[in-house]
C-alpha cells in the first residue's frame, strides 16, 4: 500500500451531496459500447456521467475538466460521499487518476474502508469547514492545499492551519504503508483456537 | 446498545478485542462472484495463500452474464474473460462455484438464502454492498471490497468497527397493493440516505412480523440505500420454517441445537438501540422515486417536488439537477408519466413471491405496445419454480420477456441497457445517473407497479388494476 504522510496538490471543490460510488467509477462510459468500456483503465472512467454528455462530450463546467483542477489531489465534497456499491473500483479509479484525499463531512462506510485499505484518505470534516476551504481556494490563485497528516494539519492559503482528528489506528497504517492483510495474519493462531472452541459451541455453523 | 442481536453476534465471533470497539471477527459465510473477487483471487497468487476455509465460501457468476435462452459464460462479450477466469479461480483455489449451468445458479443474495447458506446469527459477507438482503434471515450480513475479499478468503476474518444499532419499526400492517419495496422506499424517503450510516439497522413491528421471508430480504436489501452497511431481521419462527431442510442449512440434531440457540440470540425482551425510529404502514401508498438517489421518494398521488420547496439548499441543488437529468417538470404529478422500460428482476425483486405479485397484475392484460417489459428471475430456482406454475405463460402471454437469471438490467450488464433519454421503471435499488446505462432515468418502484406501468405505459396506481 502507497504511504501518505504529507500530500500536497490542487484540491477540487465537488459539494454534491451523496456521491455515489456509481458516478465515482461507472462500468459502462459514455458514448462507448460496453465492448469498449471493459478495455478502459479506471482513470478514464473516474466521474465518466459527470465529466462527458451521454454521447461522450466533455462537459466544459464539469469542474475536473476546468484546466486549474485536472490534476486535482484532493477532493472536496459534501456529506456522504461513496454511498452506494461495494465497488472498490470507485477508490481504485481515484487513486489512478492521482487523488490521495476526498475530504467530506461523511463517507459511505464501504468506501471509507476500501479507502483507508489502498491509501486513499478519507478525511472528515464539517461541512462549514470545508465551504471555507473551498472559498479560500477560489479567492486565492493557488488551488493548492497540503495534507500533513504527521501533524494532523490541514494547510490553506489564506486559512490558519486546520487540526483534524483520525483514530491512531487508521493513521498508523496509512503512514507506514502497512496493508491489513499483513496484520491479520500475525492472528493465525487465535484464528485457529476460536475455531477449535467455536466448532464445539455452535456445531451447526459448520458444514458437516 | 446492549442485548441486541448484534451485539451477541459480534460477541460470538470477535477472536481478539484490539480495543475502542475494534476486534478481529470471524467469518462464517462467504459468497465471491465473478465482479468483485478476480483481483482478490490474483493477490492470493501473489502471496502464495490458499482460500482458507472453501468449505465456508462459494461463488457464483451473477453480474456479467447474458440472461438470454441458451446462453453461455461468453455470450455477453464484454464479461466473458472475467467470467471465464472466475472459473479457473474456483477450480484452482477449490471454491464450489454455482455457475450458469447449476440449479443453484443466481444472483448472490437471492441464492444464499434460498440455499440455506446465509443462517442466523452468522457473520456473512460477499464483495457487493446488497449482501445486506441476507439480514433478512437474521444473519449479520454485509458487503465489502475486493482487498476485503481476499482477507476472508486468506483468513476468515476481517477487522471490523462495532457498528450502531438502529431500530426501525414498522407498525401496522400493510394494506392491500403495499408490499416490501412500498415500506422500505418509504423509510428511505422519510429519514434518508444517510440515517444508517455507521449503523446496523434491526428491522421490526408488527408489519415485519408478519412479513414473509422474501419480503424481509427485500427490505434488509436496501439497507444500504438507506445509508446501513448491514441489515438484520431477528429469526423467528418464519424464518426457521423458511430455513428448515435447505440443501445447505443444518440438519437433524444440529437443527434442532440451532433453532434452540437462535432463539436465545434474537429475544429482544432486554434489547436496547442507540437510535429507534418507527413508520405506520397502514397508512402507505404505493411508492415511486423521482429522482437520482433512493431518497427520492413520492407516494403516487404526490407531484415531483419544486426544488425550491427544500429547506436544506444542497437538497435544492441535487433536486434540480435530478429533475433535469429525469427529465421532469416540478409540480407534474408523477402518475401519468410515460415509460419506455419496465425491468422485473434484481436482488431486490427477483424472488418467487415478487413475480407472483407481477404476474397478478400482468394476467390476462397486454403490455403497452410503446414498453419493452422483461422480466428477469433472480435465481435459476426462481425461474424453475415460477414455470412450474405456470408465470412465464402469463408473462409472455401479456408481452413480457422471460430471461434466464442474473443481475442484467440493475446494472446495465448482460446486454441489458436503458438507452439515453430512455425512461426505466424498474424493482431494483439505485436510480443513480447512469445506472442503468448512460443518461438512463430510473423509476424504482415494487414490482406490481411495474407490472402496473408495463400495462398502461405509463407510471400508474397498481391499486387501480387489482382486483
Ligand atoms: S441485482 Fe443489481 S444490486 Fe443486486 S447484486 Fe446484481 S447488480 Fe447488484
Amino acid at each position: 500500500m502507497e504511504k501518505f504522510t504529507v500530500v500536497s496538490g490542487v484540491a477540487a471543490p465537488m459539494l454534491m451531496t451523496n456521491i455515489n460510488t456509481d458516478l465515482i467509477a461507472p462500468s459502462l462510459m459514455p458514448g462507448h459500447t460496453p465492448d469498449e468500456a471493459v478495455k478502459m483503465t479506471l482513470r478514464e472512467k473516474m466521474f465518466a456521467n459527470l465529466r462527458f454528455t451521454p454521447d461522450g462530450k466533455e462537459k466544459p463546467d464539469f469542474v475536473l475538466n476546468q484546466p486549474r483542477y485536472r490534476e486535482a489531489r484532493v477532493i472536496l465534497a459534501g456529506p456522504n460521499f461513496g454511498c452506494g456499491s461495494s465497488r472498490e473500483t470507485a477508490v481504485w479509479s481515484l487513486m489512478e487518476a492521482g487523488v490521495r484525499c476526498v475530504i467530506a463531512p461523511s463517507f459511505g462506510d464501504i468506501f471509507h474502508d476500501n479507502a483507508f485499505q489502498n491509501g486513499l484518505l478519507p478525511l472528515k470534516l464539517d461541512m462549514a469547514v470545508i465551504e471555507r476551504i473551498a472559498g479560500a481556494l477560489d479567492r486565492s490563485n493557488a488551488a493548492e492545499i497540503t495534507v500533513d497528516l504527521t501533524r494532523n494539519e490541514l494547510l490553506v492559503p489564506g486559512l490558519e492551519p486546520i487540526r483534524f482528528e483520525l483514530a491512531e489506528d487508521r493513521r498508523e497504517p496509512l503512514m507506514e504503508g502497512l496493508d491489513q492483510l499483513s496484520f491479520i495474519l500475525r492472528s493465525k493462531d487465535a484464528i485457529e483456537a476460536f475455531e477449535r472452541d467455536d466448532v464445539v459451541t455452535r456445531p451447526w455453523a459448520y458444514p458437516a | 446498545m446492549t442485548n441486541t442481536p448484534l451485539e451477541r453476534i459480534w460477541d460470538q465471533h470477535a477472536i481478539t478485542d484490539y480495543g475502542g470497539g475494534r476486534a478481529l471477527i470471524h467469518i462464517d459465510r462467504h459468497f465471491a462472484h465473478e465482479g468483485t473477487s478476480a483481483r482478490a483471487f490474483d493477490g492470493l497468487r501473489r502471496a502464495g495463500l490458499p482460500v482458507r476455509r472453501p468449505d465456508l465460501t462459494v461463488g457464483t457468476i451473477d453480474h456479467g452474464i447474458s440472461t438470454m435462452a441458451g446462453r453461455t459464460l461468453e455470450t455477453w462479450k464484454p464479461s466473458g474473460p472475467r467470467n471465464l477466469t472466475m472459473k479457473k479461480n474456483c477450480e484452482e483455489f477449490g471454491v464450489r462455484l454455482f455457475s450458469i449451468d447449476d440449479p443453484r445458479h443466481g444472483i448472490v443474495h437471492v441464492a444464499g438464502p434460498h440455499l440455506g447458506f446465509a443462517l442466523p446469527g452468522c457473520t456473512y459477507v460477499c464483495g457487493d454492498s446488497h449482501t445486506a438482503s441476507c439480514g433478512g434471515v437474521g444473519a449479520w450480513a454485509w458487503g465489502i471490497g475486493t482487498t476485503e475479499v481476499m482477507q476472508v478468503f486468506a483468513t476468515q476474518t476481517l477487522v471490523m468497527r462495532k457498528p450502531k444499532t438502529l431500530l426501525a419499526e414498522f407498525n401496522g400492517l400493510l394494506p392491500n397493493g403495499i408490499y416490501a419495496k412500498d415500506l422500505i422506499l418509504a423509510l428511505i424517503g422519510r429519514y434518508g440516505v444517510d440515517a444508517g450510516v455507521g449503523h446496523v439497522v434491526e428491522y421490526g413491528g408488527p408489519a415485519i412480523r408478519a412479513m414473509p421471508i422474501e419480503g424481509r430480504l427485500t427490505v434488509s436489501n436496501m439497507s444500504i440505500e438507506f445509508g446501513a452497511r448491514g441489515g438484520i431481521i431477528a429469526a423467528d419462527d418464519t424464518t426457521f420454517e423458511y430455513l428448515h431442510g435447505r440443501e445447505m442449512a443444518p440438519k437433524d440434531a444440529l437443527w434442532d441445537q440451532a433453532v434452540k440457540d437462535w432463539q436465545i440470540l434474537f429475544d429482544t425482551a432486554d434489547a436496547e438501540y442507540d437510535r429507534v425510529i418507527d413508520i405506520d404502514c397502514s397508512t402507505l401508498k404505493p411508492q415511486i422515486t423521482w429522482g437520482n438517489s433512493p431518497q427520492d421518494v413520492l407516494s403516487i398521488d404526490q407531484a415531483v417536488p419544486d426544488p425550491s420547496s427544500f429547506a436544506d439548499a444542497d437538497r435544492r441543488v441535487m433536486a434540480d439537477r435530478a429533475l433535469g437529468y429525469m427529465g421532469l417538470t416540478p409540480g407534474q404529478p408523477i402518475e401519468g408519466t410515460p415509460i419506455d422500460i419496465a425491468f422485473i428482476g434484481s436482488c431486490t425483486n427477483g424472488r418467487l413471491s415478487d413475480l407472483r405479485a407481477a404476474a397478478d397484475i400482468a394476467r390476462g392484460r397486454k403490455v403497452n405496445p410503446g414498453v419493452k417489459a422483461i422480466v428477469v428471475a433472480g435465481a435459476a430456482h426462481v425461474k424453475a419454480a415460477a414455470e412450474a406454475e405456470g408465470l412465464h405463460t402469463i408473462f409472455q402471454q401479456a408481452g413480457f420477456e422471460w430471461r434466464e437469471a442474473g443481475c442484467s438490467m440493475c446494472v446495465a450488464a448482460g446486454g441489458d441497457i436503458v438507452a439515453p433519454g430512455q425512461r426505466s421503471i424498474s424493482t431494483s435499488n439505485r436510480n443513480f445517473e447512469g445506472r442503468q446505462g448512460p443518461g438512463s432515468r430510473t423509476h424504482l418502484a415494487s414490482p406490481a407497479m411495474v407490472a402496473a406501468a408495463a400495462i398502461a405505459g405509463c407510471i400508474t396506481d397498481v391499486r387501480k388494476l387489482l382486483n
